[in-house]
């Protein structure tokens, strides 16, 4: 089976790096080689390299600055290993970017070897970002970030939600938005992510394959 | 406008919009830099002014001509580039000048780390630069309290023409949280600035923002005046929360993001039988000394909880003055306790107390 | 020195000087003055004290004042401007204010083309503090802290901010004049009308640098503090223009 490359891109606050760490366990359960690369340059909170030693004892390989720091730095250092493991092709990738345009420059570099993979690019939306909340907005966001990678978004991933003040209706109402959306840019909806509680209670209609996320970046005192 | 999700820094911006912020100066610290680049996104939609500074010290000078000017003034930083400020500031309360400061704080001493800490508390609530002088200072513990405070801050700020400082540690300024940005808040009987300088026009003598008084009597003149207010300020100003606190044989004092880990604390212990109470300082300076005379009687001893060695612990001891033994837990540096780190300091206390 | 020195403006108000006998802090601030008043902006004009010797001189000039921390002007007179764009911002700074401790906030409000306009009196010396050595202070120059006169090994050579400043991109005028003598002082109003003149036409920061005396602290009379300035002063620090907004257009 082909190895694949995902990014994940997004506004920023959009759960992409709980999603990233989540999704990265989904295809190490599904006894796929797994590769995260955290390029995020921008945030210096709330990374996927933050899970890097509890992803590392599930067998998956966490790579993101050059000091293979954890926590506690807001250096950039991008990693040479990254690059390595686009060009071996040896394990799917999942490349956790930062938030916005400013957030997935980092990706430019590595332009001509992600080409000539396999990839997808999924973008993580939460219609509850005002900068996101429209129609409109994801279609300006989502054109944004691909004016600046020179590649398409290949699906979307409807992460709509209030954390713990989220209500069913909170996920219906973001999943109408997104299907607009869908139907727009003919870019299909991949999953709909949330907790395992409301994971439950969704009704048949909505758009995407249910996506369990169990938040480990954020505590639960937070 | 409805509630939306959004990061602490970025709310923290739009809030300072919402309150009528008309200019802001700043230089670039993490982790508060989403602040600033919010605004130099949006800023200029509500005709306000956005600008970085070359330095911490230029920015909070730049807000002593702005707010000397007549303008809502803003700026924000983190611990080391708020240590820099604290000029300016000495400067902006001593001209008697409105001014919000926002201070996300990281750990120290010097280039100390980027994770959430609140070992600036002394550096907030005692001046931090020369002279007799406060800051009004507040120390919210979720994005909307948090949103509510700035936006009122500049009320605050412009009712005693005082610098006014939000300090919420790194992590308040980097989660993401639901928020509503149009909460009503207390709005403030304000007089004219008919201080600030906007030029003549012909139309009155000249003003002069100044905090020069060469003469010491003039100074002490000035200093007690500026004592008067801080007075106004300790009796009108002290916020805070009591959470659980009936039957309380523990009371444990915490603000900020160590306040929402002793929330999770308290619960552990509640379903173990214990029963432990919350004062949760909002206001830091003034601090709520008010709190410390309604405890009940079933209060044998004081929790304090920082994320710091134990800096407000003083002021615990001032207010406490010497009634209740009083037992401190901290973690440091950017490390965050984990709840089950507080129900053990809380047991400790417990078993030695009897 | 005739009608130039004596007349009194409307940019003044009707409090004395506290300067010491023949400081011309006297005279550049009566420039100032008379020229804000004629190029009619004086009932929009606001400026910054430094702290200084003139560090009271809110009390001197006839519009509204700032009092700004040690070397912080520039960026007072930048939050003033920036949310005051229509009225008229003026600096008034000393060398030790300007050329030592304010060394980052002048720099940057040149390299922002901040249009203010900057009074810079460069008299060689700290004056208020008591005679201590100035980044300005030239060799051999006597001073409380440099009591066998200044060594450039020591203390390395004296800074030039005029002719440092021009080199910044962001500069639009920037003149050294001096006030040691009736034709200097007529050159150096002209001078300070340029800089006010380029602020009026929005075309960015502006300065002029006086060479400025201290008899006191530099232990001379008052006329031979003028010739000390004439002979020691002006041959190290060239009066002329570094900068002009006629430059900048043809270059455009
Ligand atoms: C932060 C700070 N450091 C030092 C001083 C002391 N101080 C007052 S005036 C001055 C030097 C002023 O010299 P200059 O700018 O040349 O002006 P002059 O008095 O010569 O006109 C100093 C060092 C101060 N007021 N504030
Ligand atoms: S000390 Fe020097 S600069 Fe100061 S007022 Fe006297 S002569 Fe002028």
């Amino acid at each position: 089976m082909q190895n694949k490359i995902y990014i994940i891109v997004g506004h920023y606050g959009s759960g992409k790096s709980e999603f990233a760490v989540n999704f990265a366990k989904k295809l190490k359960q599904e006894n796929k080689e797994v590769c995260l690369a955290d390029l995020d340059i921008v945030n210096p909170y709330f990374r996927s390299r933050e899970m890097r030693l509890s992803l590392i004892k599930l067998g998956i390989d966490v790579i993101s600055d050059t000091l293979n720091s954890v926590k506690g730095l807001d250096m950039p250092y991008l990693s040479p290993a990254i690059k390595g493991q686009i060009v071996h092709n040896k394990k799917n990738m999942i490349l956790d970017c930062g938030g916005d345009v400013v957030g997935i420059r980092v990706l430019k570099q590595f332009y001509q070897e992600i080409k000539e993979r396999n990839y997808e690019i999924y973008m993580i939306v939460n219609v509850y970002r005002p900068e996101t909340s429209t129609v409109d907005k994801i279609i300006e966001m989502k054109n944004k970030l691909e004016n600046e990678i020179g590649l398409s978004i290949t699906g979307f991933i409807n992460n709509s939600n209030f954390l713990k003040q989220t209500s069913i209706d909170d996920i219906i109402n973001a999943d109408k938005l997104l299907k607009e959306v869908s139907q727009k840019t003919n870019v299909p909806i991949i999953y709909i992510s949330a907790l395992e509680k409301y994971i439950k209670q969704l009704p048949d209609k909505v758009s995407g394959e249910r996506f369990v996320l169990n938040l480990s970046l954020r505590t639960d005192w937070l | 406008m409805a509630k939306v999700m959004m990061k602490g820094n970025e709310a923290m911006a739009l809030a300072a919009i919402k309150g009528g912020c008309k200019a802001f100066f700043g230089y670039p610290i993490t982790p508060q830099s989403e602040l600033p680049e919010y605004l130099a996104r949006h800023m200029h939609k509500h005709g306000g002014v956005f600008l970085q500074a070359e330095s911490e010290v230029a920015a909070i000078n730049m807000v002593y001509g702005a707010s000397g000017a007549g303008a809502r003034v803003l700026t924000s930083s983190s611990s080391p580039g708020i240590a820099l400020k604290q000029e300016g500031i000495s400067y902006i309360a001593g001209a008697e000048l409105p001014a919000v400061i926002i201070n996300v704080m990281r750990g120290g001493p010097g280039l100390g780390g980027i994770q959430p800490s609140q070992a600036d508390y002394k550096q907030v609530t005692r001046g931090g630069g020369n002279g007799d002088y406060y800051v009004l200072a507040y120390a919210p513990e979720n994005l909307q309290e948090t949103v509510n405070v700035i936006k009122e801050a500049f009320d605050l700020a412009d009712l005693y023409r005082n610098p006014v400082m939000i300090a919420v540690d790194g992590l308040i300024g980097q989660m993401m949280e639901p928020v509503d940005l149009d909460v009503e808040v207390p709005k403030r009987d304000l007089p004219e600035k008919d201080w600030a300088t906007i030029g003549t026009y012909g139309k009155r003598e000249p003003v002069n923002v100044n905090s020069l008084f060469l003469d010491p009597q003039d100074l002490e003149n000035h200093s007690f005046k500026l004592a008067e207010k801080y007075k106004l300020m300790k009796k009108n100003e002290q916020r805070y929360e009591f959470v659980n606190m009936e039957n309380a044989e523990l009371v444990i004092v915490a603000y900020g993001t160590m306040a929402r880990i002793v929330r999770s604390a308290l619960e552990i212990l509640k379903n173990e039988g214990i029963n432990v109470g919350l004062l949760r300082p909002i206001s830091i300076w003034p601090f709520p000394e008010k709190a410390f005379k309604e405890f009940p009687d079933t209060v044998k001893g004081i929790l304090t909880c920082e994320l710091s060695t134990g800096q407000m612990l003083d002021d615990v001891k001032i207010c406490n003055n010497g009634k209740l033994p009083i037992n401190f837990f901290g973690r440091t540096g950017g490390m965050v306790p984990e709840p089950e780190e507080i129900v053990k300091a809380v047991k400790d206390m417990i078993g030695g107390l009897k | 020195m005739g009608n130039v020195v004596f007349k009194r403006s409307n940019g003044l108000s009707k409090k004395e000087f506290s300067y010491c006998p023949g400081c011309t802090h006297g005279i550049i601030h009566r420039l100032v003055a008379e020229v804000i008043e004629e190029l009619g902006v004086l009932d929009k004009t606001i400026g910054i004290s430094p702290v200084g010797c003139s560090v009271m001189n809110y009390e001197f000039f006839n519009c509204d004042m700032q009092q700004a921390a040690h070397g912080r002007a520039p960026a007072v007179a930048t939050g003033i401007k920036r949310v005051r764009p229509d009225n008229i911002v003026f600096s008034y700074q000393g060398d030790g204010d300007l050329a030592s401790i304010g060394t980052a906030e002048i720099v940057h409000a040149a390299h922002r083309s901040e249009n203010i306009t900057v009074i810079f009196v460069n008299n060689a010396i700290y004056g208020m503090t008591g005679g201590q050595m100035a980044p300005t202070t030239l060799i051999g120059q006597k001073t409380t802290t440099s009591p066998y006169g200044r060594d450039e090994k020591h203390a390395g050579k004296p800074i030039k901010m005029s002719e440092m400043l021009a080199t910044i991109p962001g500069a639009t005028y920037i003149e050294r004049v001096s006030v040691h003598d009736p034709l200097h002082v007529r050159k150096a109003k002209k001078a300070v009308k340029k800089a006010f003149q380029t602020q009026i036409e929005g075309k960015g920061f502006s300065l002029v640098e006086f060479i400025s005396s201290c008899p006191v602290n530099w232990g001379k009379t008052p006329q031979d503090a003028l010739n000390w300035v004439k002979d020691n002063m002006i041959p190290y620090y060239p009066l002329g223009n570094f900068r002009s907004p006629e430059e900048d257009d043809k270059n455009d």
